[in-house]
């Protein structure tokens, strides 16, 4: 495809190449890295619909574990997207689990508004590409660009949110395996989605299949996973939870461990050196002999995250305990009081959307109202007794 | 979750009418585009039929479970399942002269491994192919050379519900609420001989996963004389509802009919189509010699590394062999 056609004149993008302007129609030159040699994908590719040609690229993103993300725009319907490109080019076992993985999980699910839409998958060139619903920001953003700690009724908001989004996961026997902050991501509307399914299973409860524990971002990784455990269930994710939750009452994580040893002695000296009694399974877990820690009682959540309100930390004591099936449920944890009781959680437009890129935040009250199509005329002119001191008779 | 499920969504289809039609529709596209590029007459007898290319189907998917089950390690069943669901619907809208099949299985059965989650490494997998480590090689390069039209013919729907799942759950539902039926473990042999030979027909294209589980369930009671009329009526609560109860019936019939109707490809026939086959592949027909054509824009390092793999075709009877046939 498009490879040849390229004039060799177009400047190729690499990282840390300035951003694509706006509107650059695409090239595929730009999804091609440093040029190197062609792939080897030489069979041909029945163009089908959608494809490339529907998108002109507005500017890089980032880059994710398998390949670049641009912004772009549907040509058509003026829509914003993120195009997540998958490159196969010199990969000795062809297309990674990982794209597998977020096709898998996504293409299966219904729609749910806190979950992530994968609009659309194309082949291009040696690879294929992902199109998903733009989103302005994400948490870890939010978190870092917080002048002041959250508000509670804000934080009730993103964890109302994010426990939808997981639940509708579980609900649909899909482990995500990678919460965290970065990937739940904040539409311009203020809305959370959980993203990056590439490291979720599809599980189901009758397998004996053995998982990789290598999953989650260390920080965020469950206890049964820092020992190793290679039979897992949704907890990890509830896990994942409880720590988002902890970082979102305090404005700093609160596990950050350094390393896997390190980050296993933080949960620890929080939650006290597990016992047989209160985590009967930690004797089958394969690492339990590999190291031992001095005994060490629990610090109480109320002197670790001392502003946070009562009814918050019970909650999120439900989230953080040691055995997997112990932790609240994401569904169960929607019912608890903490959501039930004011300060209620705020409505996703009064939350705070950082922008990505250089455009600035919106300040201070808009200066324009909105036009509504359907609204009486009369309320969007001028009242005209505002104006009436300033009139000039003659 | 099945019913929000791809597969019902957009691979499960009404009739084998319809069927039919895709795959007479893959025939005729493919005969167009011979004709388009001028290397073939619309009736030329050099192409194959609709019916043999079925023929051929039939063959490479048998060929498909015979190296399935003979992969080590022990491929589970689901795997087996899911490769041999991309096979029928990479073929109902292709033609075998385009993408031949020995390919396109093995294909087929790598990604299914990884869409599974059966982890297995790529040289793992062409080690089963009894080969010499360059054939070995240069049929993983053909396979990750297909492996992206596979996934974009499947229009990047991964995953397949098989009926093995729902198998184990009318089992486990029999224990429960079946008295009737003292030892419900005794259906299993009959019932897996028949999800076995049922998986070699369209079925899969035509009926959910659990209706497929449920009609080897009452084929092997059947056999065995035991009635099961009261588990559909009282259990399932189909007495009040005639018309799931009748569409679940006309269901079962069909799938019996399509195990009764099902020959598999004689020897000879399958020898002279194959003989067809390797003609319109040839290069005098074959249309995706695009491989070859990009050669120019290549660089030299990579022609060279082609070329290499080019002198030597990778034919049938290597496969063949390489199963230990």
């Amino acid at each position: 495809m498009g490879r040849e056609r390229a004039p060799p004149s177009i400047p190729q993008c690499t990282a840390g190449a300035p951003e694509i302007g706006e509107g650059v129609a695409w090239s595929s030159a730009l999804w091609e890295g440093k040029g190197g040699p062609p792939h080897r994908y030489g069979v041909p590719v029945q163009t089908s619909q959608p494809s490339m040609d529907q998108y002109s690229i507005l500017g890089r993103i980032g880059e994710g574990a398998h390949g670049i993300v641009f912004k772009a725009k549907n040509i058509e319907s003026g829509e914003t997207v993120a195009l997540k490109k998958v490159a196969l080019r010199r990969l000795e076992d062809g297309i990674p689990n990982q794209a597998l993985r977020e096709i898998k999980a996504l293409q299966e699910i219904e729609e749910n508004q806190h979950v992530v839409k994968l609009k659309a998958v194309f082949p291009h060139g040696a690879g294929f590409v992902l199109v998903f619903e733009y989103m302005l920001s994400d948490l870890a953003e939010v978190i870092r660009n917080a002048q002041q700690p959250l508000t509670q009724a804000q934080v009730k908001g993103y964890m109302l949110m994010l426990l939808q989004g997981v639940a509708f996961c579980h609900a649909n026997n899909i482990m995500h395996r990678d919460l965290k902050p970065a990937n739940l991501l904040i539409s311009s509307a203020g809305q959370l989605k959980i993203a990056d399914f590439g490291l979720a299973r599809v599980f189901s409860s009758d397998t004996v299949r053995l998982y990789s524990h290598q999953v989650a971002t260390r920080w965020y990784r469950a206890p049964e996973l820092l020992y190793g455990a290679r039979k897992y269930d949704e907890g990890v994710d509830l896990w994942a939870v409880g720590c988002i939750f902890a970082e979102l009452l305090n404005n700093s994580p609160l596990f950050p461990g350094e390393n896997d040893i390190e980050q296993l002695c933080c949960v620890l000296r929080v939650l006290g050196t597990p016992s047989q009694r209160v985590w009967p399974e930690i004797t089958e877990l394969p690492d339990y002999n590999k190291i031992s820690f001095k005994d060490n009682p629990p610090i109480p959540l109320e002197e670790v995250l001392p502003d946070a309100p009562p009814q918050a930390l019970q909650l999120l004591k439900r989230f953080l305990v040691y055995p997997s099936r112990e932790r609240v449920r994401a569904a169960q944890a929607l019912l608890h009081p903490y959501f039930f009781t004011p300060p209620l959680p705020a409505h996703h437009s009064e939350l705070p959307v950082p922008q990505r890129g250089a455009r600035k935040a919106r300040q201070g009250p808009p200066h324009q109202r909105d036009f509504h199509v359907e609204r009486p005329v009369e309320e969007s002119v001028v009242d005209p007794e505002w104006v009436a001191p300033y009139v000039m008779r003659g | 979750m099945y019913h929000s499920s791809t597969q019902r969504r957009h691979w499960t289809f009404r009739s084998e009418e319809d069927l039919g039609r895709c795959r007479a529709d893959a025939n005729r596209q493919f005969r167009c585009k011979a004709v388009a590029c001028g290397k073939a007459r619309q009736s030329d007898s050099l192409l194959l039929e609709p019916r043999e290319e079925l023929t051929i189907c039939k063959y490479y998917e048998k060929k498909l479970l015979d190296f399935c089950s003979v992969f080590k390690p022990a491929m589970p069943r689901s795997v087996v399942g899911t490769a041999t669901m991309y096979f029928k619907r990479f073929y109902l809208n292709n033609s075998v002269m385009e993408y031949h099949p020995r390919i396109i299985m093995l294909t087929c059965a790598f990604l299914a491994c990884k869409v599974d989650e059966f982890n297995v490494s790529s040289a793992q997998f062409v080690g089963n192919l009894r080969e010499n480590p360059p054939g070995q090689e240069k049929a993983l390069e053909q396979i990750l050379e297909y492996e992206l039209l596979l996934i974009q013919q499947l229009n990047f729907h991964l995953i397949v519900h098989n009926p093995y799942r729902p198998f184990e759950g009318f089992l486990i539902d029999l224990k429960t609420r079946y008295p009737l039926l003292e030892n419900p473990e005794v259906l299993r042999k009959t019932a897996d001989d028949f999800l076995n030979r049922v998986a070699l027909t369209d079925a899969y294209l035509l009926f959910t996963p659990s209706q497929i589980a449920l009609t080897a369930i009452l084929s092997s009671a059947s056999r065995a004389g035991i009635n099961m009329e009261s588990y559909l009526s009282e259990c399932l609560l189909l007495k009040e509802n005639r018309t799931s109860l009748s569409q679940l019936l006309d269901g079962m019939k069909c799938m019996k009919n399509l195990i009764k109707k099902y020959e598999p490809p004689r020897p000879e026939e399958v020898a002279a189509l194959k003989q067809k086959l390797e003609k319109c592949h040839s290069s005098e027909l074959a249309l995706n010699a695009n491989l070859k054509k990009r050669k120019g824009y290549e660089d030299d390092d990579y022609i060279t590394k082609k070329s290499k793999m080019d002198e030597e075709e990778w034919t049938d009877d290597d496969l063949v062999d390489s199963l230990g046939f």
